[in-house]
């Protein structure tokens, strides 16, 4: 297996990694008994499970705070540099 | 002076006597109370460390309530740390986890500039509704059903889009902490 190939691999699983962090966290909101179950089995299974999980729940800590800042900086004149989520934000409740 | 050297030598002699004779009992003492092989040794050690100063300033009238007081203090005080520090078991870990998600400390209470602009261009990566399930979701604390109402999607495509949002930010970042 060349280099290349070997950090192809790599990758796929790292994100395949961050997409069941991202699926766990989101399952996660009102989840039963038998998810915890299985949540704990699969965070056990590798640190770098754990580490993405973390990583996970900082990000969406982080999205909060950067939606909800660039929410009450809505009222700046300086359209140019509005953050992309006001557009959105301002299309969900038209 | 001599004299002194001589009794303090006495002292120390029938202290390691009284904790050699009563080392096992002690050893049984705390394995009932603790679970971890090396805790017992260090409580043991504990006990026979503060004999040995106890005795060195006094000479006791029973020496074994004396040991068996401190021990009992030793005691105390470990499972009062126990108490305090749990160990936990990895599901136990994984429940806290599911009920209260870990937020890494910030000096900042506001996010740097510097990771605000990234975090942006990171969401102009996203579908539009996309976007607004993460912004509705994580900012205006809308539910899961409210979310979906809300922009007339089902409860399903809703919970796949934030895993899609949330899954696409954090590939972008480690592409980026790549390069």
């Amino acid at each position: 297996m060349t280099c290349n190939a070997k950090e192809i691999v790599s990758h796929e699983l790292i994100a395949d990694i961050v997409a069941e962090a991202a699926e766990w966290f989101i399952r996660l909101e009102g989840s039963s008994e038998a998810d915890k179950a299985r949540f704990a089995n699969w965070l056990t299974r590798s640190p770098r499970h754990v580490e993405e999980f973390l990583k996970i729940s900082a990000l969406s800590h982080d999205i909060a705070q950067y939606t909800l800042r660039a929410t009450t900086e809505c009222s700046s004149p300086d359209a140019a540099a509005e953050p992309a989520s006001i557009s959105i934000l301002r299309a969900c409740h038209s | 002076v001599g004299e002194i050297t001589k009794l303090k030598m006495a002292t120390e002699r029938q202290s390691a006597e009284i904790c050699a004779d009563y080392g096992p009992a002690l050893h049984r003492f705390f394995s009932r109370r603790a679970q971890n092989p090396s805790d017992v040794k260090e409580l043991v050690q504990e006990v026979h460390a503060r004999y040995v100063k106890t005795v060195s300033s006094a000479t006791p009238q029973n020496p074994k309530a004396l040991l068996y007081g401190i021990a009992s203090n030793v005691c105390k005080e470990f499972l009062r740390r126990a108490r305090r520090n749990p160990v936990l078991t990895d599901s136990q870990i994984a429940s806290q986890f599911a009920e209260f998600p870990p937020i890494p400390p910030r000096n900042d209470p506001c996010i740097a500039m510097e990771a605000r602009s990234e975090l942006d261009s990171y969401f102009r990566l996203l579908p539009k509704t996309h976007r607004a399930v993460l912004v509705l979701t994580r900012s205006e604390g809308l539910n899961l059903a409210e979310t979906a109402t809300r922009l007339d999607l089902s409860v399903h495509t809703v919970k796949k889009y934030l895993t899609e949002s949330l899954a696409t930010i954090r590939n972008a970042q480690l592409a980026k902490e790549q390069s």
